[in-house]
């Protein structure tokens, strides 16, 4: 009774998608956002794998690093507006950088490193 | 003085004035009062590549098909330096049929003949092309080296905050946060600097000094893209911290035993199939709870689309690692 009572609750809860690929910042974030009360997808490292999971599942919110790899995130950002999944940044690019993408003009950067507490309260925002 | 002095004294004055000016490795152009060229010097001919004779008499802003026919150049010349006496480093940005785009800094200083009240303009140019991309190369990489240094700082810091403080003393706190941080700007180092790993300098040097002949490595040459250096180091590092204080590096005679092999599997992704074993080590009961340790070797395995299996048989630990190479 309290498992599946346990259980339901576990699905209720938002899922945030996060895309990271320093495994240390990943695995804190996923710890954060647990800790917070959401359901991670991910972490990803990659755009591909990011694109990947979005095939199978849609987040209700999304946490993205800006840089991956060689790689930018922007196709993430464009495939999250396209499904219509709010998202924020936590990306130590400049504001300059980051303004030079469409996809990315009105979106947050919580900045790197990243204050957790902040983190957690704006993708709560997002999720309201 | 005599006239024949006078005469010497201003013919040699001119030609010192011709001297300097054609000496100037800037661009100079004399342009008269209608903007007409009257003077122009080797270095205007050189770098906007015109024959002096196409140019001198004719007005300057129709030359070579209204090349200099740009409205803030016109603008400056045409009505400011009527003004104001001299126009010093107004930029310019022109795409120049014949040079291509270049970025100058514009000085025009009038200049009035006493005899006649006519007055002259002088245009002098400085190609600042190239100092504008040094500049712009130069700001890359400041803020690419700024970016660099927060990414940095985040990952000290996430290290920091997520080594367990629970339980240990401050010593071995330090050891172990020491020994992640190195792990992990060595492995940034190796990545940095190679496109590519061999698998077992990795394992060598994420154990390190522990190994030496208690570490045996048994597999096939592989090569592992540098993306993937900084997670496999992690793996084998927390492996070696586990079996320094539990397992068969925290007694003599421990060793441990790594070996591999590439494995194909039918949809042509090949895997790196390898097994840490440690032997003659104390015996081994699995740990009463999941440390950092442990959940860093499975998130980074995770990363890694791969898996890994720790097994605590009480014989020694061994971990069963499989990652896509």
């Amino acid at each position: 009774m309290a498992m599946s009572a346990l259980m339901g609750d576990t699905e209720h809860r938002g899922c945030v998608l996060v895309v990271e690929d320093e495994v240390f910042l990943a695995m804190e974030l996923e710890a954060a956002l647990t800790d917070g009360g959401f359901r991670v997808l991910g972490p990803a490292a990659s755009v591909r794998d990011a694109l990947d999971l979005l095939t199978s599942e849609c987040p209700d919110a999304a946490v993205l690093d800006f840089n991956l790899g060689r790689d930018k995130v922007t196709p993430v950002a464009l495939q999250l507006k396209t499904l219509g999944v709010p998202f924020v940044l936590a990306s130590a690019s400049s504001a300059a950088e980051l303004s030079r993408y469409a996809v990315l003009a009105d979106i947050t950067n919580l900045g790197k490193p990243t204050d957790l507490k902040r983190l957690v309260a704006a993708v709560r925002a997002l999720h309201a | 003085m005599m006239l024949e002095d006078l005469y010497r004294l201003l013919k040699s004055g001119h030609v010192q004035a011709q001297g300097v000016v054609d000496t100037m490795t800037q661009p100079i152009v004399v342009l008269d009062q209608n903007f007409c060229v009257s003077t122009a010097n080797n270095a205007f001919i050189r770098t906007f590549k015109v024959e002096r004779d196409d140019i001198l008499g004719e007005n300057f802003f129709s030359l070579g098909d209204g090349q200099w026919d740009i409205t803030e150049l016109k603008n400056l010349i045409a009505s400011v330096i009527p003004k104001a006496a001299a126009v010093i480093g107004f930029e310019v940005k022109h795409d120049f049929p014949m040079i291509g785009p270049r970025t100058f800094l514009v000085d025009a200083r009038r200049v009035i003949h006493p005899d006649d009240n006519s007055t002259n303009i002088l245009v002098l140019f400085d190609d600042i092309t190239v100092r504008r991309r040094h500049d712009a190369e130069m700001e890359f990489i400041l803020s690419e080296t700024r970016h660099r240094m927060n990414n940095l700082f985040a990952v000290v810091r996430s290290i920091a905050m997520q080594t367990s403080i629970e339980d240990r003393t401050a010593r071995d706190y330090r050891e172990t946060l020491l020994g992640r941080l190195e792990t992990t700007f060595r492995a940034q180092e190796i990545a940095a600097t190679n496109d590519a790993a061999d698998f077992e300098d990795i394992v060598r040097l994420a154990v390190g000094e522990l190994g030496g002949d208690r570490l045996l490595c048994n597999g096939p040459a592989v090569e592992l893209e540098s993306a993937k250096v900084l997670s496999v180091s992690l793996i084998f590092h927390e492996l070696t911290t586990n079996a320094a204080k539990y397992g068969a590096f925290s007694v003599p005679g421990g060793e441990v035993h790594v070996e591999w092999k590439l494995q194909a599997e039918p949809q042509g992704q090949t895997y790196l199939s390898c097994e840490w074993r440690e032997v003659n080590g104390p015996p081994v009961k699995p740990p009463e709870r999941k440390g950092y340790g442990t959940k860093l070797i499975k998130g980074t395995s995770a990363q890694l689309h791969g898996e890994v299996e720790l097994i605590y048989a009480p014989a020694g630990l061994s971990a069963l690692l499989k990652i896509p190479v």
